[in-house]
């Protein structure tokens, strides 16, 4: 009896002891989450739309701290030094990182790779977005010392942009190699398989500088259609759903009953993105200014946003600092076009566009893109029919959208378009590329309404190397100023953006920049499995 | 028997060029260079058009052209996609199999459900159930697809979650084996219902009128006098012959079913090539667009053939004219 | 059962009315945004309003102009053309006739609807494109019909009476043959009606109809986001097309009932 009793004891125990230690180290799971284009590239440095996923498997030398602080972090840098003109950037690398191949990281790889992104003729997507850089130097393989050719007081928040292996793309073309394909990157996941169009797989790297991920496998599940791809989160069949990088309109109903549901998280944020209406400045009718301010008078935001965003989105007023980047920028006192109709009406009669005997002053087309930019259409269509301007849509999916507005630029000679400006660092550096000369008149180039004002430029370009921040605040302030004055183009709003994740994922967080939310991904776990 | 096939055969190849002569030409009226359309290639610079000069003809008469073309096609090339830059031929391929299991359950369904209602109807001609089911399958042909289907999404998917509402598989699982079978199963059950509700009613008319007709005949009296119970009699003497107009319907109908099948396929993102018909429209991928219509036109082609050959085999007297 | 179709013309017959007089009808906008949101249908609002603040009465009365003219128009063109064509064929038979049976085959092998969906890629959507395209893709139906009809009737009595006695064959065409093949073709004119506007709807529901104008199926396709909470911007416009689908194929059925009398 007592045996036995002894045996069951032993038994228990053991059981406890086997269970305790397979509860500690059950494997951490896999997160699907969803993505919605085929097009993604690996390359940090030739992907501009979805860059957050190479931060998956590539590192750059900083972080982005979560919402709403967005602080720059240390990330392959432990720590770095600015010198007071703002063309040396000192770094100091972390001891131990490896390769996913395992190489060792070092400044030579951060040298490479800077060299390489301020090349144009390299393919690099950054080379005319990110201060340009002379040269770097290594005077040890834990150092990096980068020297811009012209004071950058905003290179810093460019760093988070992914460092390339130079022993493995040091021969490789940065657009076409299969290392696009099969990335090695120093980051918490490797690519395992990429189906194009369907999913891609990327799985834990144990050599990870910041230790094994707790979760196993994240899959990247392309799912076009938001609407189904929502549903599919609603029934449970995938796990997560991130903000950065959206097309089209975040199916609000849903996420109204997912809020409501407690097996899940659900965050909305405001996000940094602009939808601007341009004004094509070659457009004869649109070149007129009191044209442009009764169009910005006709069009009712506020309506946009209740109807097409659900509510979810503020009236923003100038097209280029974001109401997230801080009050320190952004200006609250340039001119405001408020939803007015009559004067709307009384601008057109007085820039010389009467009602003609039908009641209609002039024909002009709203191109779009199907979903919520296509209902934002129709609204405006609306509010400019009642300031007797008769208009026909046409809508086009994103791509011939892009092509035709940007690259053969023919959207904007016979009506108007409107674009989200998403800006990629927290601050305006980025979107004044919109409204800068040099991006004007170019095929493909940033300045869709083609604007050119010399003035604006030369505020730029202080701007972009004024070293003392509160001093380019100012300067900021008075390119909004201006902006709201020459209305090259309308804001609208800024929308909200919802992060989701299934309520057992733990340790994820919402952000905005660098590697977005996916970043936290490297610190996350999956409960109770 | 072979001659008939292939008699039928030679009939039919002229009546493919035809369809490939239409596309050809609607083609070459749009802006744009045909090149693009066809094959995925955009001309941007001078030695481009060299070397597309040389690869499609494009400096040849129209007619050179287009035996280009059938070239191409013969060798199996459909062109590139525009939006991803596969081989379309692969694409297709690719997603030809869901459409085809959505097709055959719904065809399953349409051609069991129809007979056995059409034949539940012509035994009790001109009483309640056959007025009820006469009505019953005229909404059954007067409903549109998509209309039913997102009737059925709300209903049996959203206020009684039944069935999932989308794709062919659970996404974020990799079944396999018999998990598999049952998942694509339990997704197939509401697009092949919708698809097949169309078919059925115009099945279960078909059936109604022959089996009427065939009821009639003397041998049918003969077999009841002989003692036979009715559903014998029905379904074993008078339904095989009453089901030629049927099987007449179901090839020209065929046509119809692989491109029917769009508007359900995008409405429950099945993955099949009515859903891509969809996105490639929405993506004014050209070549895809083209290289659809080709192989359903195939499709249809070798559908046709099979239904004519399996006429034949039913009534010799088509074999011998 | 008679109550029924006379219930189907009586529908149609309105309908007509309805899509000839919608401009001058006292309607509140279809497009102006004013009111709130997703209500539910009340006296303000017969059939509630959609997810832009827009009226879904207005907007299916509205809906009733576009898919009736594209109906309408689209069958007359294919009946016209195939009638022409079929009674060719069918009369003068021989090579004609083969030519004419080898593009009818290749029009059942088409896959039409990709063949649209081409179309309005490439050249953009707009209503009277749709029309064009429907019209010249559904004319072989109408032409088999016509043909069949007219090979039939050409060796019956009158029409070799009407030979010998000397009359024209265009003559014997018009005022002997014609008249009697129109039941057969009105009935599957009717039928063309229904499909066409099946597929107009169709194309809406894709989103590849005229953005500028105001569509059944396009109703359907902005109701989906909604139709959870919102069941009117569903069951409306759904309800308008398929009474009218079905009310055409009641009339087909009912004429094709007639044609097929014995003793015409």
């Amino acid at each position: 009896m007592l045996r036995s009793l002894r045996i069951a004891i032993a038994l228990a125990v053991l059981t406890l002891i086997l269970g305790g230690i397979s509860f500690a180290q059950r494997p951490g799971g896999t997160l699907t989450i969803i993505s919605q284009d085929v097009s993604v590239g690996m390359n940090p440095l030739t992907e501009t739309v979805y860059q957050h996923i190479p931060r998956l498997v590539y590192n750059g030398l900083v972080d982005y701290s979560p919402y709403p602080e967005h602080r720059i972090v240390p990330g392959l840098a432990e720590s770095w030094q600015v010198s007071s003109d703002a063309k040396t950037y000192t770094f100091k690398l972390r001891r131990g990182v490896k390769w996913q191949d395992g190489a060792d990281l070092t400044s030579a790889d951060v040298a490479f790779t800077y060299t390489k992104l301020s090349d144009p003729k390299s393919g690099s997507a950054y080379a005319t977005l990110v201060p340009a850089v002379e040269r770097v130097d290594t005077p040890d393989p834990l150092t990096a010392v980068i020297r811009l050719r012209e004071p950058g007081p905003s290179f810093l928040a460019w760093t988070w942009l992914g460092i390339l292996p130079k022993h493995i793309w040091e021969k490789e073309d940065l657009k076409g190699s299969e290392y696009n394909r099969k990335p090695v990157g120093s980051g918490p996941f490797r690519l395992v398989s990429w189906a194009k169009g369907d999913s891609m797989v990327f799985e834990a790297n144990p050599i990870y500088f910041k230790g094994r991920p707790s979760i196993d496998r994240v899959i990247l599940k392309v799912v076009p259609d938001l609407n189904v791809a929502f549903a599919a989160l609603e029934r449970g069949e995938l796990d997560s759903f991130v903000f950065r990088g959206l097309v089209g309109g975040v199916p609000w109903p849903i996420v109204e009953r997912l809020k409501k549901n407690p097996a899940f998280v659900v965050n909305e944020f405001p996000v940094s993105s602009i939808q601007n209406v341009h004004f094509y400045m070659e457009n004869p009718v649109l070149r007129n200014l009191k044209v442009r301010q009764a169009l910005a008078h006709a069009i009712d935001r506020q309506a946009v946003i209740n109807n097409v965003l659900f509510g979810k989105g503020v009236i923003i007023n100038n097209p280029v600092v974001s109401l997230t980047f801080g009050t320190e920028l952004y200006n609250p006192s340039v001119r405001q076009y408020e939803h007015d109709p009559a004067k709307a009406n009384r601008l057109l009669d007085e820039a010389g566009y009467p009602r003609g005997a039908s009641g209609t002053r002039f024909p002009l087309a709203i191109y779009g893109t199907p979903g919520a930019r296509a209902k934002m259409n129709e609204l405006i269509r609306e509010n400019l029919r009642a300031v007797g301007i008769e208009t026909t849509m046409e809508n086009y999916e994103w791509g011939t959208y892009d092509e035709r507005f940007r690259i053969t630029k023919v959207l904007g000679k016979t009506g108007i378009f409107s674009v989200l400006s998403t800006p990629k660092v927290p601050n305006p550096d980025d979107s004044l590329g919109f409204v800068y000369s040099k991006n004007a008149k170019v095929s493909g180039g940033r300045n869709f309404s083609d604007y050119i004002n010399p003035k604006l430029d030369q505020l730029i370009e202080e701007s972009r190397r004024e070293g003392d921040a509160a001093k380019r605040a100012a300067l900021y302030k008075q390119i909004q100023v201006i902006l709201a004055e020459d209305l090259p183009m309308f804001p609208m709003y800024s929308p909200m953006g919802v992060d989701i994740w299934k309520a057992n994922v733990k340790g994820l967080a919402t952000s905005e920049f660098g590697g977005s939310t996916l970043t936290s991904l490297e610190g996350a776990k999956i409960e109770g499995r | 028997m072979l001659k008939y096939a292939l008699g039928r055969l030679v009939e039919l190849i002229p009546v493919f060029f035809l369809c490939l002569l239409l596309i050809f030409l609607i083609v070459h009226a749009a802006p744009g260079d045909p090149v693009l359309y066809l094959y995925g290639q955009h001309i941007s610079s001078g030695e481009e058009l060299q070397r597309l000069r040389a690869q499609y003809g494009l400096d040849q008469p129209l007619l050179a052209r287009f035996l280009v073309y059938l070239g191409s096609l013969a060798r199996g090339d459909l062109g590139r996609s525009i939006s991803t830059g596969h081989p379309v031929g692969q694409v297709i391929a690719r997603h030809l199999p869901p459409t085809l299991l959505l097709m055959l359950t719904a065809l399953v369904l349409a051609v069991g459900g129809g007979v056995l209602l059409g034949a539940v109807a012509a035994r009790r001609p001109n009483t309640v159930t056959d007025s009820a089911l006469m009505l019953l399958t005229l909404i059954g042909y007067s409903i549109p697809t998509f209309l039913l289907g997102l009737l059925l999404i709300l209903i049996l998917s959203v206020h009684v979650p039944l069935f999932p509402t989308f794709g062919m598989t659970t996404l974020g699982q990799d079944y396999t084996g018999m998990r598999r079978a049952i998942d694509v199963i339990h997704h197939l059950t509401l697009p092949a219902i919708v698809v097949a509700v169309w078919y059925l009613a115009i099945y279960a008319r078909i059936t109604r009128v022959s089996l009427i007709g065939v009821l009639r005949e003397p041998y049918v009296a003969s077999a009841r006098a002989k003692g036979l119970s009715e559903w014998t009699v029905t379904f074993h003497h008078a339904l095989r012959n009453a089901m030629l107009p049927l099987v007449t319907n179901l090839g020209l109908q065929l046509g119809s079913m692989v491109t029917g099948a769009i508007v359900t396929e995008t409405l429950f993102a099945w993955p099949g090539i009515g859903y891509l018909s969809y996105t490639a429209l929405l993506q004014r991928d050209y070549p895809m667009l083209v290289g659809i219509f080709v192989i359903s036109s195939v499709c249809v082609l070798v559908a046709n053939l099979l239904t004519d050959l399996a006429y034949a085999m039913c009534d010799p007297r088509i074999r011998l004219r | 059962m008679r109550r029924a179709r006379l219930l189907a013309v009586v529908f149609l017959g309105l309908l007509l009315v309805v899509g000839v007089l919608t401009p001058i009808l006292p309607l509140p906008s279809p497009r102006s945004m004013t009111a709130r949101p997703l209500q539910s249908p009340s006296w303000a609002h017969l059939f509630g309003t959609d997810d832009l603040g827009r009226d879904v009465f207005a907007r299916v009365v509205w809906g009733t102009r576009v898919s009736l003219s594209v109906g309408l128009a689209s069958a007359a063109i294919a009946t016209a053309i195939g009638t022409i064509l079929g009674a060719l064929a069918g009369y003068a038979g021989g090579t004609l006739d083969r030519a004419l049976m080898r593009i009818t085959d290749a029009s059942l092998v088409l896959p039409t609807f990709v063949l649209i969906l081409i179309v309005v890629a490439i050249f953009g959507a707009s209503v009277g494109l749709v029309i064009l395209i429907i019209g010249l893709t559904s004319w072989p139906q109408t032409a088999r019909v016509a043909r069949a009809e007219f090979l039939t009737l050409r060796e019956r009595e009158f029409v070799l009476a009407a030979r010998s006695s000397g009359s024209s064959d265009a003559r014997i065409v018009r005022v002997h043959l014609l008249p009697n093949a129109l039941p057969p073709i009105l009935v599957t004119a009717t039928l063309r009606v229904g499909t066409a506007i099946l597929t107009e709807a169709s194309l809406g529901f894709l989103g590849a109809s005229d953005p500028n104008a105001i569509s059944w199926g396009q109703l359907l396709l902005n109701a989906l986001q909604v139709m959870r909470d919102a069941w009117w911007t569903v069951a409306f416009p759904g309800l308008a097309i398929s009474l009218t689908i079905l009310a055409l194929n009641s009339v087909g059925d009912t004429l094709a009932a007639r044609a097929a009398t014995p003793g015409r």
